[in-house]
């Protein structure tokens, strides 16, 4: 049986047996406050409002009467508005996490070793891989800006540019050639396979994407790569509960990660809840962006066990820009529940922009003492 | 699920609206957690109401800090044991008593049918977290919480569960 037919029958069979309202009767509640509008309304209708005046604050009071006391907001899933938003957060996430793997792959011993071991470290290091990733979806309250445009490569008969923001309110654009291959269109139902390019900054990679039919399910799947060894794919299901991309990373043909990321909406903002399994560890991180005094961070709460511990609580994630250099790095404070607090800094620049990338491997000795890269300072 | 303390502090003065928004929050994961004990529908509307009673009742021994939905499936949970003990019932029942309690007249007969056979062939916790997942669409942490049990634990058995019932026949 299918899992959207499993799932649609259990909760069918629940939600009809559970009684919209209770008999409240006897349990002693008492009227909302804003139900008190009720008695200044009569008060002012003795005063002689006309019934057109009447029927106007009427409309008012009962807007204020039905509105929740408490702006209740449910968790609800994130909808994509079209394929191509699915496709273009595929693609996103996707390279976004393999341009994290290949960067960790440049790293020398040396500086692998140099890194300070903390009971802390392998909390924020299953969350660094994710941080650009959340940076860039959660920026934008709309989605991303998308745009099919002609393509300019004469291999590709498609481009498709797309665009989203950084917690700096940078610009990133995101640029696709490619070509369709095996489109059908059965019962109104499209299917299509895929193959391109794309281009971010300096970084090229090649991807490959479908769209399937499964059981009845919508099913996007979307891969790029480094090589056939090395690669990041991504499976979303389009399910009505909820909003989930499945990831894999794949270095050297051997699976090393695999991790579930649903999008949700809380209180009318994006937040994204990461649940990855790696060896023996395990956990969920969930990000939101929020804003305090003009600063803006992403916020991150976890609950993970690592090295046979369990750890939970939060991490803030703010964006530091080195004013002389004007290069950025992430800056994280890890407050764990046992009231442990430690502060990391991580790198967060990547090729697209320097000019000098090419010296990034050699650079560890050099850096001057703002550069913290895997240092961890208990504060 | 976190409910803010304001909520908290309004339910204490028995506010009506809070209430409801209230109940309309916690009511799917307090019917499951009853409803997986007493595994009959009407019975678990009746505890319902207790639960929701005993709740307001009690809510001056709630402590702060601490998870108010936990809080309350805790209650639901010893309520509908109560309900147990009163009747003198077993919680623990075969699968051919557990198919036929699971009927209700208001399920079509084929889908009441498939909704028995999914659930039986499910162990007792297994089908706690596919209803909390499923139904009230928990996180896997907030059910390792609320049934103390590890994350890993809860993640492998609802996959689990999924595959033993993508196994059975329509």
């Amino acid at each position: 049986m299918k899992d959207k037919h499993i799932k649609k029958i259990i909760k069918s069979e629940i939600e009809n047996h559970i009684p919209e309202r209770l008999d409240t009767s006897g349990f002693g509640l008492t009227k909302s406050v804003t139900a008190s509008k009720k008695s200044g309304l009569s008060m002012q209708f003795k005063y002689g409002f006309s019934l057109a005046t009447f029927v106007i604050i009427f409309i008012v009071a009962a807007m204020f009467l039905f509105e929740p006391a408490n702006d209740p907001t449910p968790v609800q899933p994130y909808t994509f508005k079209a394929d191509n938003e699915v496709v273009s957060f595929s693609a996103m996430s996707t390279t976004s996490l393999l341009s994290y793997t290949e960067s960790q792959n440049l790293l020398t011993e040396v500086s692998k070793l140099s890194m300070t071991q903390s009971e802390a470290d392998s909390v924020v290091d299953y969350v660094e891989p994710y941080l650009k990733l959340s940076e860039r979806f959660l920026s934008q309250d709309n989605g991303f800006l998308i745009r099919e445009v002609t393509s300019d490569l004469l291999e590709y008969t498609n481009k498709t540019e797309f665009e989203t923001l950084d917690a700096l309110g940078k610009s990133i654009k995101y640029t696709m050639y490619y070509n369709i291959v095996n489109q059908d269109i059965k019962d109104d139902e499209e299917t299509y396979e895929m193959e391109g390019l794309l281009i971010y900054g300096k970084k090229t990679y090649q991807f490959s994407g479908s769209k399937e039919i499964e059981e009845d399910e919508e099913v996007f799947e979307f891969t790029a790569y480094i090589d056939a060894a090395n690669y990041v794919s991504s499976k979303h299901k389009v399910e009505e509960e909820e909003t989930k991309f499945e990831f894999k990373t794949v270095i050297n043909s051997i699976l090393v990660e695999e991790s579930v990321i649903e999008i949700e909406i809380e209180d009318d903002e994006k937040e994204i809840v990461l649940e990855f399994i790696k060896g023996n560890d395990y956990g969920t991180y969930k990000f939101k962006y929020e804003t305090e005094d003009d600063i803006t961070k992403l916020s991150i709460e976890f609950d993970v066990r690592t090295n046979g511990i369990e750890k939970d609580g939060e991490i803030e994630v703010y964006v530091i820009v080195d004013e002389v250099t004007l290069e950025t790095s992430y800056k994280l404070i890890v407050d764990t529940d046992e009231d442990e607090v430690y502060e990391y800094r991580r790198d967060r620049d990547e090729d697209e922009d320097d000019e000098d990338d090419e010296d990034d491997e050699d650079e560890d000795d050099n850096d001057d003492e703002d550069d913290m890269l895997s240092d961890s300072v208990n504060i | 699920m976190v409910i803010k303390q304001k909520y908290i502090d309004k339910l204490r003065q028995r506010d009506e609206d809070t209430f409801e928004y209230i109940y309309d929050l916690t009511k799917k994961g307090v019917y499951i957690i009853i409803f997986n004990i007493v595994k009959d529908h009407e019975v678990t509307r009746d505890i319902m109401q207790d639960v929701y009673l005993k709740m307001l009742d009690s809510i001056g021994s709630y402590q702060t800090k601490t998870n108010f939905y936990n809080w309350l499936l805790m209650i639901a949970k010893n309520q509908a044991i109560d309900y147990y003990r009163r009747e003198k019932k077993i919680v623990h029942i075969d699968e051919t008593d557990f198919i036929e309690q699971f009927s209700s007249q208001e399920e079509t007969p084929e889908e009441k049918d498939i909704f028995d056979r999914l659930l039986s062939v499910l162990s007792e916790d297994e089908r706690q977290i596919v209803l909390l997942k499923i139904v009230d669409n928990l996180k896997h942490k907030d059910i390792a919480a609320l049934l103390n049990m590890p994350l890993g634990t809860v993640l492998w058995m609802y996959q689990e569960a999924l595959k033993k019932m993508k196994e059975v026949r329509e």
